[in-house]
């Protein structure tokens, strides 16, 4: 049932079948991982392996470049973190981080060679403006002066508009929840900061390893816009393979889903970490959420979208179909957001100030 | 095959058709273009470089070509692509080779990130790298370009790459880029210097390259050695003057002139500090390049 | 060689009411000698500071204990600092601000 659309997928889901991939397959490997955000990703995955005498010289160089990068990335984090966290000493409650940066404070293996630019956390909703204002105090600042879009985040989203350090460029993201006001989903954010765990020795907290998952999966099927998917996909697999060592995580794993109103999610998170990377997952847990899975045309026409969108966005992995089934995943990520009557003036709104972009440029 | 073996119908219609990969140092680039303006400029200065209709693997995939969409009707431009995506906002037409040249720079510093680089020219002579770094408007690269036609071989006049695990010089000899003045002046310095076709009213002004002088292509492979840092600074009718530079001044020099300083962290810090102590580090003012010429005469002679 | 900030900001009132300072807790700090100047990389920020021997003497005190101003106006050598106790004292305040700034130090609590 695999489906390996693309040479990197296929890689990542057999790291030892690198040993066959000539050097004209290198070139490619290498141009599909750079575009997904995966080439430092693969670097790790070579050495964690053992096979770096496995990489030809002219491909050496570029993995060396990108972990260079990641390496950069995972300071950027701690140093990010360690900051915030004065900022919000005695203003937020606990700082629970999200994403990439819970990974890399952490030290999970989905952290090894993981590039992101921004670190996301998550604060209770009632402290969110103290927060806000403690982090303008130093020197965060909002990156949308739009009024529209002010309005459009602090009415609607599930976080503020993204806000940059003035002097290290940094983005930081501030949720309340990890889902819009207006999504067809409802995760109680409380239930999440409840179960969140401290770091060690940081003062800084991160979700349960459950919660980690279905985070992850509500924001690759349920709210992104796909642009870096096989890379999304790539920390599911990661953070499955890692936290599903211990038995008792896929009890968990579901009852949570259950809880947190997030069965959905979870299933596409199973169905394509399966079908792209292999990803191993206990028959009982299957069958629990195949009761989520969509209606069988409906399943179908998502194996359709998703087998494009979840291919790295290169030429080499474009068909016919890839630009329409972007498309429909975008329109699709924005229904799942927000209730028609508000979608359809928000992405009337963004198009024409996408065209005034275009013809201002 | 060097590009110097191809017609230059031959090479055109090749960069017209599948491409043709480019041998720029450590680095292959697949390079396909139908503008003449950049089959020209590859065909005269990149004359002595390894040229090919095949290679297994390239570091990049770059395409020059009109942008799509309705402003390709009503404005002739042109936009670099890397990998099939664009990195930069398109340039009038009568830029393309300048942009082929930026675009390049940028493909390499943005994949090359476990060196430490530095923005500055970088020569040299006897084994020995002067490194040259400095903002745009220093002058460096009109010394750099003197220097070259003087004797000093050319490692590059924009990207000082410096090898994180051995410090040594990484040579990426290209076209130096000239601006503005420099072009006569280096014109007149050095008339057997052949120089392009200059692109007019660029962000930088005029910008015209310089084709590496005939052995610093074939030498590419042989790295230097550093032994000096000197900021230059070009100050009109002023006497040549070389002052000694505190080695603290110098790496925070070296650092505010780095790509990727902050990239490499320690290992960063590591590399430049080691870099500085074992260089002779310099101010150096002047404004006749004769008098340039003797002072880093006298610069390599010392070093003997 | 410090960049010692003429504006005065928010924790100059901190650094007033005998708060203590110390240097920010899990990332080193790294130096590189030449004569009197002494570069210094934070493995945190990732930058590079010049420093001068009173700078550097200051950062040391800070990385091995909690220190107010005046404790660390105290202690400087008289070698290196010339002025009046009430100089001193304010030039000790001002490169305490500049660490600060610079993300070296951070107030204990």
């Amino acid at each position: 049932m695999m489906r390996a659309s693309s040479l990197t997928a296929r890689v990542f889901a057999h790291p030892e079948t690198i040993r066959s991939v000539t050097l004209e397959d290198w070139d490619l490997l290498i141009r599909q991982s750079r575009r997904a955000l995966l080439l430092a990703q693969l670097d790790a995955l070579i050495h964690d392996h053992g096979l770096a005498d496995t990489v030809p010289e002219p491909a050496r160089k570029h993995l060396d470049s990108a972990r260079a990068l990641a390496e950069q990335n995972e300071r950027i984090v701690h140093w990010e973190t360690n900051r915030i966290l004065r900022a919000l000493r005695g203003v937020a409650g606990p700082v629970v981080l999200l994403k990439g940066a819970a990974y890399t404070m952490l030290g999970l293996p989905a952290a090894r060679g993981r590039l992101f630019s921004d670190v996301d956390i998550l604060v209770p909703k009632d402290r969110i403006d103290a927060a806000e204002r403690s982090l303008m105090e130093h020197g965060w600042m909002s990156m949308h002066h739009d009024a529209y879009d002010q309005r459009y985040y602090r009415q609607w989203m599930h976080e503020l508009p993204p806000m940059r350090h003035v002097r290290r460029r940094t983005v930081l993201d501030v949720h309340h929840n990890i889902l819009p006001e207006t999504a067809s989903l409802h995760p109680d954010p409380a239930r999440l900061l409840e179960a969140a765990r401290p770091i060690d020795g940081t003062g800084l907290y991160a979700p349960e390893p459950a919660d980690m998952v279905l985070h992850s999966a509500t924001h690759l099927f349920h709210d992104g816009e796909l642009e870096h998917g096989l890379r999304d996909l790539v920390d599911l697999d990661s953070l499955l393979r890692h936290f599903g060592r211990e038995e008792q995580f896929w009890s968990r794993l579901v009852e949570r889903a259950e809880q947190l109103d997030l069965m959905r999610p979870l299933y596409y998170a199973l169905r394509y970490t399966h079908r792209f990377l292999d990803s191993v997952v206990p028959k009982d847990v299957r069958l629990c959420v195949r009761s989520a899975a969509p209606m069988t045309a409906a399943g179908a026409l998502m194996d359709a979208l998703f087998d494009r969108g979840l291919s790295p966005h290169h030429p080499s992995c474009d068909s016919r179909a890839t630009g329409i089934a972007r498309w429909a995943l975008y329109v699709r990520s924005h229904m799942l957001r927000m209730p028609p009557h508000l979608l359809v003036p928000h992405l009337v709104r963004k198009s024409i100030r996408r065209r005034k972009g275009a013809t201002a440029e | 095959m060097k590009v110097s073996d191809w017609s230059y119908r031959d090479l055109a219609g090749a960069m017209a058709g599948d491409g043709v990969f480019l041998h720029l140092g450590p680095f292959v680039t697949h390079l396909r273009c139908a503008i003449p303006l950049v089959a020209e400029g590859v065909h005269a200065l990149y004359a002595d470089y390894r040229c090919e209709r095949q290679a297994a693997f390239a570091d990049f995939r770059v395409r020059l070509g009109p942008p799509r969409g309705v402003r390709r009707w009503y404005r002739s431009q042109v936009l670099f692509y890397f990998d099939d995506w664009p990195p930069f906002k398109p340039l009038p037409y009568n830029q393309a080779f300048a942009m082929f040249e930026w675009g390049m720079n940028w493909c390499i510093t943005s994949h090359s990130q476990q060196h430490l680089m530095l923005h500055g020219a970088v020569v040299e002579k006897n084994g020995w790298g002067a490194m040259l770094p400095g903002p745009p408007g220093s002058g460096k690269s009109t010394l750099c370009a003197a220097l070259v036609n003087r004797g000093w071989r050319l490692l590059s006049d924009e990207l000082t790459v410096v090898r994180t695990d051995d410090l040594l010089l990484q040579p990426l000899p290209r076209p130096v880029s000239l601006k503005n003045r420099s072009i006569e002046i280096i014109a007149e310095f050095a008339p057997e210097a052949k120089i392009g076709t200059p692109a007019r009213d660029t962000d930088k002004g005029t910008v015209a390259h310089m084709k590496p002088p005939p052995g610093c292509v074939e030498q590419a492979d042989q790295l230097a050695t550093p032994a000096w840092l000197v900021l230059p600074k070009y100050i009109g009718s002023a006497p040549p003057v070389l002052t000694p530079l505190a080695k603290g001044d110098a790496l925070m020099q070296a650092v505010d002139n780095a790509f990727n300083y902050s990239v490499l962290g320690v290992r960063g810090f590591d590399a430049a500090a080691q870099l500085i102590d074992g260089c002779d580090c310099y101010r150096f003012s002047y404004s006749s390049l004769d008098d340039a010429m003797r002072v880093f005469a006298e610069l390599a002679d010392g070093s003997q | 060689m410090i960049d010692v900030p003429s504006r005065s900001d928010e924790r100059v009132a901190d650094a007033a009411a005998g708060e203590r300072w110390m240097l920010v807790g899990g990332f080193e700090l790294h130096e590189r000698r030449w004569d009197d100047q002494y570069a210094v990389f934070h493995a945190g920020s990732g930058d590079t500071h010049l420093l001068n021997h009173t700078g550097i003497e200051a950062l040391r005190m800070l990385q091995r204990q909690p220190m107010t101003i005046d404790e660390v106006a105290e202690k400087l050598s008289p070698q290196w600092v010339h002025g009046s106790a009430q100089e001193v004292r304010q030039f000790v305040a001002e490169l305490i601000q500049a660490f600060d700034r610079l993300g070296l130090i951070e107030p204990v609590t």
